[in-house]
């Protein structure tokens, strides 16, 4: 019995060390000709509109489908796409786009205004999207090659609007039906087409051969999910992967690797703390600026992100996002100044404010740990409150929270403020300002006037006015904006380090 | 044998509503709606209503309850994935077989090391072949398989590139997760063989079987080795059913889109109809393989084949 089951034993061990010997290498070594990447979470769909803007979407949906403008991510700047140019009407209501001669639907039929005016109705009707198509009151077609997109007011957020909402072909998604979305379509108009997508599993795309800007030249496109950061920095690694979106945490390590390229590259996305005036002690004005004077902005990027953010000075981020204030109110850690408020508010001796919610896990949780500290600090009291995404979203929408610290991806337009702040919205988002706690009536009305103003310079004044009375109330407390590490293997030529890539300008050198 | 086969799975079906009536009634109780999810904080609440209102999710908890259960067992539809769009039932055919694969792998690894060396430490129990198994087991089963994992793909993707790190389409992408799953369940089946056949070996028909001069080999694999393996085949299949839904941690690393990912992804995004034809179809599953286990036993032991065939 010894005897033969420390045989069977040898054998077991040698079988499989032989077997693993015979493995050859592992070789999904990209091909000059394709680059392999990958998203946090499945793509949900190849639908660009169904549901929520999402970012790890976004990042698919940009080499696919195209809007009549993009909004370039690095300057700001609007190009033009399927519209070579446009006009605006005199009332400023109208604006007039001509399309381009050689567009086509990656089914290879022709860009027509119809298809245009079909994709902004159909996206007008889809809940979630309201930010982009609330002020558009409707869509003509000229003639096939040109179509008026006529505003409800004027409106300087309207090339933002148009550059998220993406053109499809009205054949490919009529003819696909209800299942639009659920399998490979060709109906952008962008570089690269699908032609495999398993939800789960990977997706690749190809160059589209009819692209008006001409081919691109990388080939092909391979995705996969990978949904933890660390084995998606291993991938990338073991050249599985020729692009990634590292851990921040990594980045020390990553920037002094030279056998990779690697840039730290700021997002559009703002991590904030929001605090509710409806709730006891918060609603005394002075406890709120009490929290806002305690809070070290320098203590959340340095603790929560290894220093690895750029501290904000305003919620939307001027630069990138058109129309945002450069020269606003912000609150600079002053923890003596803190203490006067409490003072003035009658908790000279502390106060007690609640619960700090916040989504478990991640660098938010790690900003409420510093937010519980800091706030101590001046003698105000703070019980962090974990949840779950879904269940935050939830008590989000119904104010069911003292202090949230959360974070917002932003839209390249100061309109998207409306979102958090304009009463239209109210219910919809953290802090509801209807009431008569607040002007609100101002906030709306300045929002108003912003969207309406098509002088940059005085757009950029109003936009200011209301910053700065938003920013009074001490409800929404910006902290920071997020960096990303961006690495990329050697010999594969980026033209743009944006977070969200645009393939078509990449090339193997 | 039959009519046991048969008396089980109808006893599936009470098991079945009541798993599904309790996941339900979780779902409907914790704080979330899909609506909220799925537009995001841009959507106003009236959208997120209307939506909300279009997915039936507004409607009487025992309602929604009684519409699911109706549509999937009678008209066999488990509707559409709220996230995805996708029928729910093929999302799940899709992912069956990568957990049904990637758990068959991992319990055969745990059952082919663990078993082997499990017995040899009992019958050379005290000597080194013991202490070292032992010893090496109870380390692998303090080690969560998600650390497995990391080691294992620093080591054969990373510095060997043997194997790719993440994703399926070849054995090649087995080889890491199965590793990294199974080496904790070998560690425990070592431990259960070991003791197991510990309690065996001190039987007096062993005794008996011995002193009437048997070779100490013969003992082993024909008196004693069958009867220690009942009760490891009982925790391999309960192993082998909780792996199929539940190696989450391994899939998720490892990005295999399986079954247990699908449901944990469905949970946090409110999907009722993944969660709950996932949990079904996992209920289903497992009470299938215990019922396999205890058809299996019948095989291992005469005498349990005896009191099925006497009805008892």
């Amino acid at each position: 019995m010894h005897k033969s089951v420390r045989t069977a034993f040898l054998v077991i061990v040698a079988v499989f060390f032989l077997s693993a010997s015979m493995i050859p290498a592992y070789s999904d070594q990209p091909k000059r000709d394709s680059v392999n990447l990958s998203t946090l979470a499945s793509l949900t769909s190849v639908d660009p509109h169904p549901g929520a803007e999402n970012v790890q979407d976004n990042i698919v949906y940009a080499q696919v489908y195209e809007g009549l403008v993009a909004q370039n991510q690095g300057t700001g700047e609007y190009e033009m796409r399927i519209a070579e140019s446009y006009s605006i009407s005199e009332d400023g209501k109208t604006y007039t786009f001509k399309l381009r001669p050689n567009a086509k639907f990656h089914n290879g039929e022709p860009v027509n205004a119809s298809d245009v005016v079909f994709s902004l109705k159909r996206v007008k009707g889809m809940p979630g999207r309201s930010i982009y198509t609330s002020d558009i009151d409707d869509v003509v077609v000229v003639d096939d090659k040109t179509v008026n997109i006529v505003m409800k007011g004027k409106n300087a957020a309207t090339l933002n609007s148009l550059s998220r909402l993406m053109i499809l072909s009205e054949k490919e998604v009529t003819s696909q039906g209800e299942s639009f979305g659920t399998k490979v379509a060709k109906a952008g108009t962008g570089p690269y087409f699908f032609t495999e997508f398993e939800h789960g599993v990977g997706w690749k795309m190809e160059a589209f051969s009819d692209y008006y800007r001409g081919p691109a030249s990388i080939k092909y496109i391979n995705w996969k999910p990978i949904s933890e950061a660390s084995a998606g920095l291993i991938a990338f690694e073991s050249g599985e992967l020729d692009w990634y979106i590292a851990p921040v945490a990594n980045w020390s390590q990553l920037e002094k690797n030279e056998s990779i390229n690697s840039e730290l590259v700021a997002a559009n996305h703002i991590s904030f703390i929001s605090v509710n005036y409806e709730r006891g002690a918060l609603n005394d004005d002075n406890v709120r600026k009490a929290i806002a004077y305690a809070i070290s902005k320098e203590h959340m990027v340095d603790g929560s992100l290894d220093g690895y953010a750029v501290i904000a000075k305003s919620m939307i981020r001027p630069g990138y996002n058109t129309g945002a204030p450069t020269d606003t109110f912000q609150y600079e850690y002053d923890p003596e100044k803190a203490k006067e408020y409490l003072a003035k508010s009658g908790y000279q001796n502390g106060v007690d404010i609640g619960t700090i919610t916040v989504v478990a896990g991640g660098y938010f949780e790690k900003m409420a740990q510093i937010l519980q500290a800091d706030l101590a600090a001046v003698g105000i009291k703070g019980t962090i409150r974990r949840m779950e995404n879904a269940a935050s979203l939830a008590a989000y929408r119904v104010q069911d929270y003292d202090i949230a610290v959360t974070g917002n991806p932003l839209t390249g337009d100061y309109n998207f403020y409306r979102a958090m702040v304009d009463s239209h919205m109210v219910g919809s988002f953290l802090v509801k300002f209807e009431g008569d706690k607040f002007d609100y009536k101002r906030f709306d009305r300045l929002f108003e006037e912003g969207v309406q103003e098509l002088d940059p310079v005085k757009r950029m004044a109003i936009y200011t006015e209301l910053d700065k009375a938003v920013m009074d109330t001490a409800c929404y407390l910006p902290m920071f904006h997020r960096t990303l590490p961006l690495i990329w293997v050697k010999g594969l030529s980026l033209t743009n380090y944006h977070t969200n890539p645009q393939v078509f300008e990449w090339k193997w050198e | 044998m039959y009519r046991y086969v048969i008396k089980r799975i109808f006893m599936m079906i009470p098991i079945v509503i009541g798993v599904s009536f309790i996941i339900f009634s979780i779902l409907a109780f914790i704080p979330g709606d899909p609506g909220s999810i799925i537009l995001g904080p841009g959507a106003t609440q009236a959208e997120v209503n209307e939506l909300n209102h279009q997915l039936g999710y507004d409607q009487p908890f025992l309602q929604r309850y009684a519409n699911y259960m109706y549509k999937a067992f009678v008209s066999r539809d488990f509707g559409i994935s709220y996230a995805t769009r996708l029928p729910v039932f093929q999302q799940i055919m899709q992912r069956l077989p990568v957990s049904f694969l990637l758990a068959a792998s991992a319990m055969l690894l745990a059952i082919v090391v663990g078993v082997p060396i499990g017995m040899l430490s009992a019958v050379r129990q005290y000597t080194a072949l013991d202490y070292v198994p032992t010893a090496i087991a109870l380390f692998l089963a303090s080690l969560p398989a998600f650390l497995i994992g990391m080691v294992l793909m620093l080591f054969f993707s990373l510095w060997l590139n043997w194997f790719p790190s993440n994703g399926i389409g070849s054995w090649e992408h087995y080889v890491m997760p199965t590793i990294s799953l199974g080496l904790p369940y070998a560690s425990f089946q070592l431990r259960f063989t070991r003791s197991s056949m510990l309690e065996t070996i001190r039987q007096d028909y062993i005794r008996t079987a011995k002193a009437k001069g048997a070779p100490e080999s013969s003992v082993i694999w024909h008196h004693a080795m069958r009867n220690a393996l009942l009760p490891v085949v009982t925790v391999a299949g309960n192993n082998f059913g909780l792996l199929i839904g539940g190696a989450v941690a391994t899939e998720t690393l490892f990005g295999m889109p399986g079954l247990g990912t699908l449901i944990v992804n469905g949970i946090n995004t409110r999907d009722l109809p993944i969660v709950m034809a996932g949990i079904i179809v996992f209920t289903i599953l497992f009470s299938l393989i215990i019922l396999l286990v205890d058809v299996m036993y019948a095989f291992i032991d005469p005498r349990v084949k005896a009191r099925y065939t006497s009805g008892d």
